[in-house]
């Protein structure tokens, strides 16, 4: 949407630079999650707002056309996270703890590979699909006139964890000891399938699993057409705001190849990815018992971060509990009920009180009856003498 | 023959129902028999009542269809009746909402049956007669007509707090429509005839004697009939009471239909007789509106209670009604219109869907419930569209009419539009919410998880609004072809006020 | 005194005077045939001469309707004002008889003197409306008053009816001296007592102090017949005390008659001072009357107190102007008379023996254990409300519409008020009736043929009234336009 609406955003810098502190922010920090997660499928989800984060950042600084590339090649490698966590999933009949999985890569070895497709693309890892649109963010991200050095240095410390990461699952996943109940190895606890064992899902979920790896692999090799494809959209409303240089800038740069800068740039992402890579193969594969002690001498730091910052928390403390507490005491029960409605039944009950004054008027005297209608008659006659004399 | 039939259809469409209850009275007391026969009279009128928007003029401004007979001669006081784009469809409405009514209730009434459909069928003829009528006099007629058979549905077939809810919706729009009659008389005493078109045509030409003393008290006294009837804040708190304790079928035409007699009231008798006035007392009357949008969604979602929280969303959906109709802009009033009938679709169905696990779990407390999706997957389905279209979602009704007041309102004031478009965001928290803890989850309750899913009668009657509300919402012109001229007509002397005035 | 030179009536004199001494006569006929006749089957038989007596009024004044003008010596004037009185009159006449046919039955009194008093209660009343001499309507205002006193007390086995009666009694007759009192002023101020000699006085501009006195306690007098506010105070317990057909005659024909009177001497006698004291004679009823209501339990008391409220909805007329407020008065009198004469037999019907059942718990669920009977009472209810298609709503719109035609905007809208906090109490009665458990305990019997014709005109005449109210209002209206000449 924002990059539909990219008009009115290059008219608005402003804006343009909240968008992309924004997507920053956001890349950075749902990556931070996502290490410390357990089930893999949260993992995948603080995944996919991470890389969200990057296309917003993208967009922020008016890279728009990079920004929808990366749309395009999370599309591919992120719905094969998914539909093959899925299978994962479905193959130890039901279990989503990564604490609980390991040394699957034998028994399920085309979700094996598949999702290795999939990890070394969101990784960054050249030739995959992910290096090129993410890459292509990292140097819009330092190049663009709208971009700066923070935002990339950012960008790439994210990359470094998503790796990790990413590479954290895909060892807890697949490699070493299968730690689940021994159940799953051999009797086969799923409900909706009898059979017994771990298995390899069947071909109607596998079919898609492969059509998505071959993308991930190949679909980011036309990104140079693909811009030149998105450029009649983008380009003359981007270049019309910007200050002049920088627009003649953008100009010269469309016409030379990939120069010096990039290729440096470049290589410091790859090498961030591949350190995550070194990293995870170190406190997944070959020192299992790090991560736990990391953890602990972290303490508090570490519950945060699994408890996802406490965003959930907060909101609720925050948003939910003072509007639906005040809506409740306040609006319905302080003014719905005790004052409107007690307003009329008050009135009700006023009305009934005069009537009852009324009602005792009737004494069953028979001369103050007499009384009454002398008063009356009283009354009346002054009246009329008072208007006949004046 | 055409023509013949065009000056009488909306005499058949408002007394067919009437008739058809006079029927009833001398039925044996079969209840089957009784059922399909309001059935059958319930479809007839709804049949009957297609021919107005199929024969409809789009191009011809004014009232259509038009019949007017002198009822009595001293005072002078006409058979009066037409419809414009605007009362034709809510016509249409009253006739769609009823046949459902009367599936919904085919079960869950069982003792005094006839009586039941009996004052159905009188209730539908009151309510149509109040949006064709034309004479003011004919009008305020239909208008107390629905007082009663609406008090005894409530009083009579309704649940624990039934009296209390029936007196109090009673005495509250009794006391308010008073005040209408009086401004009513007064009218009629200074022009001598109790017809709208020739009291509005007097009133702009200035013929009216004393009228700029008397005007605000005329538009008080017919806007505080109205207002208790939308409902407006502060005059809303006799709605949830008569809803909660009301019957299904009584809520459905209850928030369905009467609600929309009192914001038609406020565009066709505020509106096009006190031009001036609407415009003035436009702000204060603006912001209850948002006020209505507002509080009434907030409480909504504190509600425990089911119905209660349908109620007040009613108070918030009409809370939009309002603020549209005191934009006098176009879109404002043509979305105003679009949210009417929309809300009577979706809140209707709504209803209906309350009915129907009550009829199951005799309870409307959402802590009853919980994980409901699992044993009545249909049932689910359908709450979820019609919570859909209630919400705003585009594609279903709701977003339309939704959309197009807050443009209206945007173009009155800006703050208007802005604080109103956050109503959307309330509906969607307490709907939703709403949504998640009945159906979504774990079946909380051992007694939910055997629950028989809708039968093929629940069906019959939710069908229909779920399509209308997808059509609606794909295809509105379908309505706005028709209702986009009569508001034009509506706001004509708007645009000749502001023409008048400089600035605002 | 202007007479003519003859002193012997003429035949014109007598068809002016027909349906009375047509009354006359079946009455007397009545009270001659009783001691003569076996116990047991007198009741019937009685019953039924009287009921072709109010019949045969009925006759005489549409057959006396073809000779209008005046006759005993300009004492009696016939004219589409008295026709339509004497109609009205003879009708409630008829349907208290038949109501009251099985209510002897089931009450077990045994008296002929019951039919006959109506019968002549109905002479009083019917000449009070045709009487343009104010000494003649004193001594038919008389026949009225005493007539119904003594039909009062006719439960002469319960305490309550005897008190009714001498209550009624004593007041009334205290009232209807102020009454004459004032016609002496009024004939010391004018020279003469005839009305429209005094009309022709009072309007010429020179209006002496003492007229003034005399119209203020002839109203004193007439106030308290039709239990208008301050004059009240005897209504509840006179109505609680009378035997229940009884009330349904005394709230509707005299009262008709006496505003009859009083239309007479405020519009054709055009008396002075009127309008402010009308104004709030009639708020203070329609407050008073209203309050009174809201927390009644007895069904008797109710309808007394919602009787004295539409006494103030009805002098809201008085003080309107002569052409829409004549035909208006007259319209509500008659609806009035449609609608209480038949809750009241309804309330006949269903209290029983020695009157047990009046309270308004006995009529819980009245709605299920004889629909016929309460979908009746809620008519006549929705009619005391108010409501579109019964004669009472157009009663009171015409009320209102006169008054705002004459600029009496406070004295609409505080009409307006009451007319909805009046909603309240009656809409209790229907509550109870249709939204309550039925009481086992109490009996429902059928309604027999007598009470059924009854019910059957009073509920077919309150929803002609609604929704075909112009010929009735157009009659009326004649009347107006032959005194604003």
């Amino acid at each position: 949407m924002v990059a539909r609406s990219h008009v009115i955003f290059d008219r608005a810098p402003s804006a343009l630079m909240v968008v992309a502190i924004i997507g920053t922010l956001t890349a950075l920090f749902a990556a931070t999650i996502g290490i410390a997660q357990t089930d893999i499928k949260k993992v995948l989800a603080y995944s996919t707002i991470s890389q969200l984060g990057y296309m917003f950042l993208a967009c922020g600084v008016a890279a728009y056309s990079a920004g929808i590339f990366h749309l395009m090649t999370h599309a591919f490698f992120k719905g094969l996270l998914f539909l093959a966590a899925g299978s994962v999933i479905h193959s130890i009949g039901g279990e989503q703890d990564m604490r609980k999985m390991g040394g699957l890569r034998t028994k399920i070895p085309w979700t094996f590979w598949t999702m290795t497709a999939a990890t070394f693309a969101i990784a960054g890892i050249p030739p995959l699909a992910g290096f090129f649109s993410k890459d292509e963010i990292l140097w819009q991200a330092y190049s663009s006139p709208y971009g700066s050095w923070v935002y990339w240095l950012i960008g790439v410390t994210t990359a470094f964890i998503t790796s990790f990461y990413m590479f954290r699952l895909w060892f807890l996943t697949f490699f070493g000891e299968y730690r689940g109940e021994q159940e799953h190895a051999h009797a086969g606890v799923s409900a909706s399938h009898g059979h017994g064992g771990i298995h390899e899902s069947p071909k109607v979920m596998l079919v898609p699993l492969v059509i998505l790896a071959v993308l991930s692999v190949v679909g980011g090799w036309p990104h140079h057409r693909f811009e030149n494809f998105l450029s009649p959209v983008f380009h003359a409303g981007v270049t019309a705001y910007m200050p002049a240089e920088a627009a003649k800038a953008i100009a010269q740069g469309e016409q030379q190849t990939a120069g010096g800068p990039e290729t440096l740039l470049m290589g410091i992402s790859v090498a961030a990815a591949l350190a995550g890579l070194f990293l995870a193969w170190l406190l997944y594969h070959r020192r299992p018992q790090l991560p736990q002690e990391i953890a602990q001498a972290l303490g508090g730091f570490y519950q945060t971060v699994l408890n996802k910052y406490y965003v959930d928390e907060l909101y609720a403390v925050l948003f939910v509990k003072p509007v639906v507490d005040g809506s409740a005491k306040l609006l319905w029960h302080g003014i719905d009920q005790n004052l409107i409605d007690a307003t009329l039944d008050n009135s009700a009950d006023g009305a009934r009180e005069v009537s009852d004054t009324v009602r005792h008027m009737q004494s069953g005297n028979l001369r103050s009856y007499a009384g009454w209608v002398a008063a009356g008659a009283a009354g009346v006659i002054a009246y009329m003498v008072w208007i006949g004399v004046r | 023959m055409n023509s013949t039939l065009d000056s009488w259809i909306l005499t058949l469409v408002t007394f067919i129902p009437l008739a058809g209850g006079i029927l009833l009275i001398m039925f044996p007391r079969r209840d089957r028999d009784i059922r399909l026969f309001a059935l059958v009279v319930s479809l007839l009128d709804f049949v009957l009542s297609l021919h107005l928007p199929t024969h409809f003029q789009h191009a011809q401004a004014g009232f259509q269809y038009e019949v007017n007979r002198l009822w009595i001669a001293n005072p002078n006081i006409h058979y009066h009746m037409g419809a414009d784009g605007i009362s034709m469809w809510l016509v249409v409405l009253t006739t769609f909402l009823t046949p459902l009514c009367v599936l919904i209730s085919w079960k869950s009434i069982h003792e005094r049956v006839k009586e039941f459909f009996i004052l159905l069928l009188i209730l539908e003829t009151a309510l149509i007669g109040v949006f064709i009528s034309l004479d003011l006099f004919l009008f305020y007629f239909f208008w107390e007509a629905t007082l009663i058979p609406m008090a005894l549905l409530i009083g009579i077939y309704g649940h624990g707090r039934r009296v209390y809810a029936a007196i109090k919706f009673f005495l509250y729009t009794m006391i308010a429509s008073m005040f209408m009659l009086a401004a009513i008389l007064w009218l009629y005493a200074k022009t001598g005839t109790f017809d709208f078109t020739a009291i509005q045509t007097a009133i702009s030409s200035g013929q009216v004697e004393n009228f700029a003393a008397a005007a605000p008290w005329l538009f008080l006294g017919f806007f505080v009939a109205f207002a208790v009837k939308v409902p407006l804040f502060p005059f809303h708190t006799w709605l949830p009471d008569a809803h909660v304790e009301a019957p299904t079928a009584g809520s459905v035409l209850l928030a369905g239909v009467l609600l929309k007699m009192g914001t038609y009231g406020m565009l066709r008798f505020n509106l096009g007789l006190f031009p001036e006035q609407s415009r003035s007392n436009a702000p204060w009357i603006m912001v209850l509106g948002l006020i209505g949008i507002i509080y009434g969604a907030l409480v909504a979602m504190v509600q425990p209670n089911m119905k209660k929280l349908i109620a007040y969303s009613s108070i918030s959906h009409l809370g939009f009604v309002v603020l549209g109709i005191f934009s006098f802009t176009p879109l404002g009033l043509d979305g105003a219109t679009f949210v009417m009938l929309a809300h009577g679709v979706s809140t209707g169905a709504l209803f209906m869907l309350a009915g129907i696990i009550y009829e199951r779990r005799h309870t409307y407390e959402i802590s009853d419930f919980g994980g409901l999706a699992t044993p009545m997957p249909v049932y689910a389905t359908f709450f979820s569209f019609i919570v859909l279209s209630s919400v705003g979602l585009p594609l279903l009704n709701g977003f339309v009419g939704e959309f197009l007041v807050l443009s209206g309102a945007f173009r009155a004031r800006a703050i208007y539009g802005i604080l109103g478009a956050t109503g959307v965001i309330w509906s969607a928290c307490y709907l939703l919410w709403m949504y998640q803890r009945v159906f979504f989850g774990k079946v909380k309750h051992e007694v939910n998880a055997t629950l028989p899913d809708l039968s093929g009668r629940e069906q019959a009657a939710l069908w229909p609004p779920a399509v209308t509300a997808l059509v609606m919402g794909v295809v509105p012109l379908l309505w706005l072809n028709a209702i986009d001229p009569a508001v034009q007509s509506v706001l004509a002397p708007f645009t000749q006020l502001a023409s008048k005035v400089v600035g605002r | 005194m202007n007479h003519a030179a003859q002193v012997i009536p003429q035949a014109a004199d007598y068809i002016r005077l027909l349906p009375e001494i047509v009354l006359s006569i079946f009455g007397m006929v009545i009270m001659l045939l009783d001691p003569l006749m076996d116990e047991r089957r007198s009741q019937r038989i009685l019953g039924a001469v009287a009921l072709a007596g109010s019949l045969a009024a009925l006759a005489a004044t549409l057959f006396q309707a073809q000779y209008p003008g005046l006759g005993f010596w300009n004492m009696i004037q016939v004219d589409a004002f008295s026709v339509f009185f004497h109609f009205l009159v003879a009708a409630v006449a008829a349907v208290v008889i038949l109501t009251s046919y099985e209510y002897m039955e089931v009450q077990e009194i045994r008296a002929g003197e019951y039919y006959g008093l109506i019968l002549f209660g109905a002479v009083g009343m019917s000449l009070m409306s045709s009487a343009v001499e104010l000494v003649l309507i004193f001594i038919a205002l008389e026949i009225s008053s005493i007539s119904t006193y003594v039909l009062a007390g006719f439960r002469r086995r319960a305490a309550i009816s005897s008190e009714a009666s001498v209550k009624y009694f004593l007041l009334g007759s205290f009232a209807t001296a102020f009454f004459l009192y004032g016609v002496a002023l009024m004939f010391g101020a004018t020279g003469s007592t005839s009305i429209k000699d005094i009309g022709n006085v009072l309007r010429s501009g020179q209006i002496p102090a003492l007229a003034y006195v005399g119209v203020a306690l002839m109203f004193v007098g007439l106030g308290f017949k039709v239990a208008a506010a301050p004059f009240h105070i005897w209504t509840p317990d006179v109505y609680e005390g009378a035997p229940s057909p009884v009330v349904g005659f005394m709230s509707t024909a005299p009262k008709a008659a006496v505003f009859a009177v009083l239309l007479r001497l405020m519009f054709e006698a055009n008396a002075p001072g009127r309008i402010w004291l009308i104004w709030v004679v009639a708020a203070l009823s329609m407050t008073i009357g209203n309050l009174g209501a809201l927390v009644q339990d007895n069904v008797k008391r109710l309808l007394a107190y919602s009787s004295i409220a539409h006494a103030g909805y009805l002098l809201i007329a008085f003080a309107a102007l002569p052409n829409n407020g004549i035909p208006a008065a007259m319209f509500y009198t008659a609806a009035y008379a449609a609608m209480n004469v038949g809750a009241f037999a309804v309330v006949s019907h269903f209290a029983s023996a020695g009157e047990r059942y009046v309270t308004l718990e006995d009529y819980s669920g009245l709605g299920s254990r004889s629909p016929l009977l309460a979908a009746i009472l809620t008519i006549f209810l929705l009619s005391l409300i108010g409501i579109p298609i019964t004669g009472g709503f157009f009663a009171k719109f015409y009320v209102f519409s006169a008054a705002l035609q004459a600029n009496l905007v406070g004295l609409v809208i505080i009409g307006v008020i009451n007319s909805a906090v009046a909603a309240y109490y009656y809409l209790r009665v229907i509550v109870v009736i249709y939204m309550r458990e039925p009481r086992e305990d109490v009996p429902v019997s059928p309604i027999p043929a007598g009470l059924g014709v009854a019910l059957a005109i009073s509920v077919v005449a309150t929803i002609y009234l609604g929704v075909l109210p112009g010929r009735v209002l157009e009659y009326a209206g004649k009347t107006a336009a032959e005194w604003t000449r």
